[in-house]
């Protein structure tokens, strides 16, 4: 009866942000590569070889496993709005995410190679606030978290003794949880907004190496861009009651208390090309170029079952822009069986400055990477320990008017253990 | 050789174990300095409806409370600020009729189920449902704020025109006749001060001064109908306007290099407000709240009413109840042309925005000539119109009930619109005299304001 399509709420319920971008790409996969900034693409010589080439694995002998995580502790903080008080800090919550991966890869036929990943390829998630102290930006962004797991199998061929051609395709798991608040103005009334979602999808991949003179290695990989369809998600608005049943009344026609939202999130294509150069028999260098195709998520559209605030759909302009990064890494063999592994990256933004917003405080990073890895008969353990510094964006033309700085940084732990049986 | 290499492993190991983290600023929000809440200390408010606190159609201490300047002397840390608080529901423009405050009943009006646009109902509170409040001897919320023995600091009167700041001393003796100049000046108990008189005499260390839009609204109001008040005229207003500014001007301090610690505002588009734009003007179908269509399926246009050009005011409801402007035969329509109180049209609308225009060309120039800082207010309100006005992801607009800025009379800001105001001030004060007193939080303001009640 209420549900009526005129009445405009200016409730800015409905945009709905989304954290994807190359910041919540994750590409700590393996310790080995990690150490090395990632620069992996060419070298891709331990089963990890699944997510980062999986041509990779075509040179790999027998069997193989790699099991191993990753402790990233982001750090996040926003200065301002400008228009409230452009001192005010807040530091988003501390959270510690760990995502693990498992690599197999075994060698059926003098040429032929299968193997199988599990990892996590975006991922992460920004908090901000308490129940109890709630913070200045709720309105646009509380809680927002994605996961996405990777279920890869690959299968990798050696077309000549030094040019191996993979592929793959990937069962892909995920799950969004996005939460702010939300202002009913004729009551005054806050209230908070929740979509929780599940999906599956499908994605692909391949890959090829080239090995020359036996110490120049070039590798390619390219992941076409995936659909997640989220469909029917459970979309929650919650007010606490105020004591008048009319008002109570007049939220509740407004703001279903459960329905259903869908939405569609296009998550980048993934292009990338590598080279590596053993210098001498204990130095070995990679240089990487990766692309992520961002420029593909220019609107997020959700829909919902229900009319909220009167409107069924909400559409939310991201204008991303296409990244790329550049990553460097070293590797010395200080003794044959233990190396000493240094990288440097950078990685672009995706998100331009007037579409940063909390829920995704992302910016152009500079990455310091250092590890060591030790071979143990059949065993090899890889540390790497990663810092991730963010330069501060300063945003002055937020399509929010939510202007101000944000900072960040990470710390990365990585460890890999891996197995040749 | 192989300590060497030893030592290289063990900084590497601490390197796994240690990690950075991000510097917290040595400041984390913006304080009011000593000596900015010394510049605040002496803080009086000169101006009309707005700077009073006047919202939904009343004075009355819930809002007062949050008006522009009680939020700016709060960010100062001034808690000496007083303001001449009124009971509930408070003194505005229905008490001549039992009325205070107007309260939104109900945001869509159960009792017409069938509407397809939501009807709000807005009724006044009556005077007959609060005994306590005594609108003619004491509206005062208590007697401490009825007798507090200086002059109030916030000396903002609501319906007063430019030349009673200096010349009104009570309702009767005024150019405007506002009956609230009598609560806020206490005269002749005050000793026959002005509002200029007793500002003067507390001796003000800053003075913010918003006024001339009653100059002006009043025509609009009636709707620019014969009888209707005509505004100031542009020459009357610039000399009101002037010897005000120049008055205030001698009795504030001068800071810096000869810059009065005064700082004053223009006149919005008054037209622009929700209570000009909130009526459609083509007849609406009574059962559905929405354009009543004909054969054609086309919107029926009003009688006497030009819908490309005039603008409706919101009272113009009443009108429809009783068929007029409604086309014979359509409804209740009588086919009479709607009454000319009840909308502006083209020439109205013209009188009105041109007559703004000279009153913030005057106060523009009089205001440079006298080093004053001057608020450009009249283009903060378009941005409310134009793109809406977004802090800390509330967006507000000019829609009537819903947007945040404009109350329940459609003309005067919310208190979380009073609050954008102060936060105007507070940027020019701030700009001005290079300091940095903190502006309201929005947000925190949402939270301490809590559920309105009906």
């Amino acid at each position: 009866m209420l549900k009526k399509s005129l009445l405009i709420l200016s409730l800015m319920v409905l945009p709905y942000t989304t954290l994807f971008a190359s910041g919540f790409s994750i590409y700590e996969q393996g310790a080995r590569a990690t150490a090395m900034a990632g620069a992996f693409i060419a070298q891709a010589d331990d089963p990890s070889a699944n997510f980062y080439n999986p041509a990779g694995l075509a040179f790999l002998k027998g069997f193989q496993i790699g099991l191993g995580t990753t402790i990233i502790v982001p750090q996040f903080a926003f200065q301002g709005p400008e228009n409230i008080d452009s001192k005010l800090y807040t530091q988003a919550k501390e959270d510690i995410f760990t995502p693990s991966n498992l690599y197999l890869s075994y060698q059926f036929k003098d040429r032929f190679s299968v193997g199988f990943g599990f990892y996590t390829l975006f991922g992460l998630a920004s908090s901000w606030g308490t129940e109890e102290e709630p913070w200045v930006g709720r309105y646009l962004a509380t809680n927002s978290e994605i996961q996405t797991f990777y279920y890869n199998p690959n299968f990798a061929v050696k077309l000549l003794d030094n040019l191996s051609l993979a592929g793959g395709f990937s069962f892909i798991q995920a799950n969004v949880l996005l939460e702010k608040s939300i202002y009913f103005s004729p009551r005054n009334v806050d209230g908070e907004s929740a979509l929780e979602a599940n999906t599956t999808g499908f994605g692909f991949n391949v890959g090829l190496r080239y090995v020359l003179f036996d110490r120049l290695m070039l590798g390619a990989v390219y992941r076409p861009n995936t659909t997640l369809k989220f469909k029917d998600g459970d979309a929650s608005f919650n007010f606490p009651a105020t004591g008048d049943p009319i008002i109570d009344a007049e939220i509740a026609a407004l703001f279903p208390q459960k329905t259903k939202g869908s939405a569609d999130l296009e998550l980048p294509d993934l292009i990338g090309v590598g080279i590596a150069y053993d210098f001498t028999e204990n130095l070995r260098a990679e240089f990487d170029f990766m692309q992520l195709g961002w420029s593909s998520y220019d609107t997020l559209l959700i829909t919902f079952a229900d009319p909220v605030a009167g409107q069924t759909e909400s559409k939310a302009v991201r204008n991303y822009e296409d990244s790329y990064s550049l990553r460097f890494g070293l590797q010395y063999k200080i003794y044959p069986n233990l190396a000493l592994r240094l990288g440097y990256l950078y990685d672009q933004r995706a998100v331009p400055d007037a579409y940063v917003e909390p829920s995704l405080p992302e910016g152009n990073r500079h990455n310091y990477t250092i590890g060591l890895g030790y071979q143990w008969g059949s065993l090899a353990i890889d540390a790497a320990y990663h810092l991730l510094l963010q330069d501060d964006r300063e945003i002055t033309n937020s399509v929010n008017d939510f202007n101000g700085k944000y900072t960040g940084l990470g710390n990365l732990f990585g460890i890999s253990f891996g197995y040749s049986f | 050789m192989k300590l060497v290499r030893l030592s290289v492993c063990l900084i590497l190991v601490t390197f796994l174990i240690s990690a950075c983290s991000l510097p917290t600023p040595d400041i984390t929000e913006t304080t009011t300095s000593s000596a900015e809440a010394l510049l605040f200390s002496r803080y009086m408010a000169i101006g009309d409806n707005i700077t009073a606190g006047y919202q939904s159609a009343a004075l009355t201490k819930i809002h007062q409370e949050y008006s522009f300047p009680a939020l700016i002397a709060r960010q100062a840390n001034n808690a000496d600020f007083m303001q001449p608080l009124l009971g509930y529901p408070g003194l505005g423009s229905e008490s001549f009729a039992g009325f205070g405050i107007l309260e939104l009943l109900y945001l869509d009006n159960p009792n017409t189920p069938n509407t397809i646009n939501p009807d709000p109902l807005i009724r006044p509170a009556a005077f007959a449902d609060y005994p306590d409040f005594k609108p003619l001897f004491d509206p005062y919320f208590s007697s401490d704020i009825r007798n507090y023995p200086l002059p109030y600091n916030n000396l903002g009167i609501p319906g007063i025109y430019v030349e009673d700041v200096i010349y009104g001393i009570t309702a009767s003796n005024s150019a405007s006749k506002s009956p609230l100049i009598d609560v806020v000046l206490r005269n002749p108990t005050a000793g026959n001060l002005s509002a200029f008189e007793q500002a003067k005499a507390f001796v003000p260390s800053l003075i913010t001064c918003w006024i001339g839009t009653y100059d002006v609204l009043p025509y609009a109001l009636f709707g620019g109908a014969d009888g209707a008040p005509l505004p100031t005229s542009k020459n009357d207003f610039f000399t009101a306007y002037a010897e005000l500014i120049d008055s205030l001007a001698n009795i504030v301090p001068q800071l810096g290099t000869n810059l009065p610690s005064l700082f004053a505002a223009n006149v919005p588009d008054i037209t622009r407000a929700p209570f000009f734009n909130t009526v459609p003007p083509v007849v609406m179908d009574t059962l559905t709240n929405a354009p009543l269509l004909d054969a054609n399926g086309n919107p029926i246009p009003l009688v006497g009413v030009n819908p490309q050009t005039d603008l409706l005011l919101n009272t113009a409801r009443q009108a429809f109840r009783s068929g007029l402007g409604i086309p014979a035969g359509v409804l209740n329509g009588t086919g009479e042309p709607l009454p000319d109180q009840y909308f502006l049209d083209a020439a109205e609308i013209d009188l009105i925005r041109s007559t703004i225009d000279d009153y913030n060309d005057a106060i523009m120039r009089i205001c440079a000539f006298r080093g004053v800082a001057l608020v450009d207010m009249h283009t903060f309100f378009n941005v409310i119109s134009e793109s809406g006005y977004e802090a800390g992801g509330i967006l507000f607009t000019d829609k009537f009930i819903t947007g945040s800025f404009y109350s329940l009379d459609g003309i005067h800001p919310t208190d979380l619109g009073n609050a954008l105001l102060a936060n105007q001030w507070l940027d020019k004060v701030n700009r001005t005299f290079n300091i940095s007193v903190p502006k309201v939080d929005i947000v925190k303001l949402v939270q301490e304001l809590g559920p309105k009640s009906r």
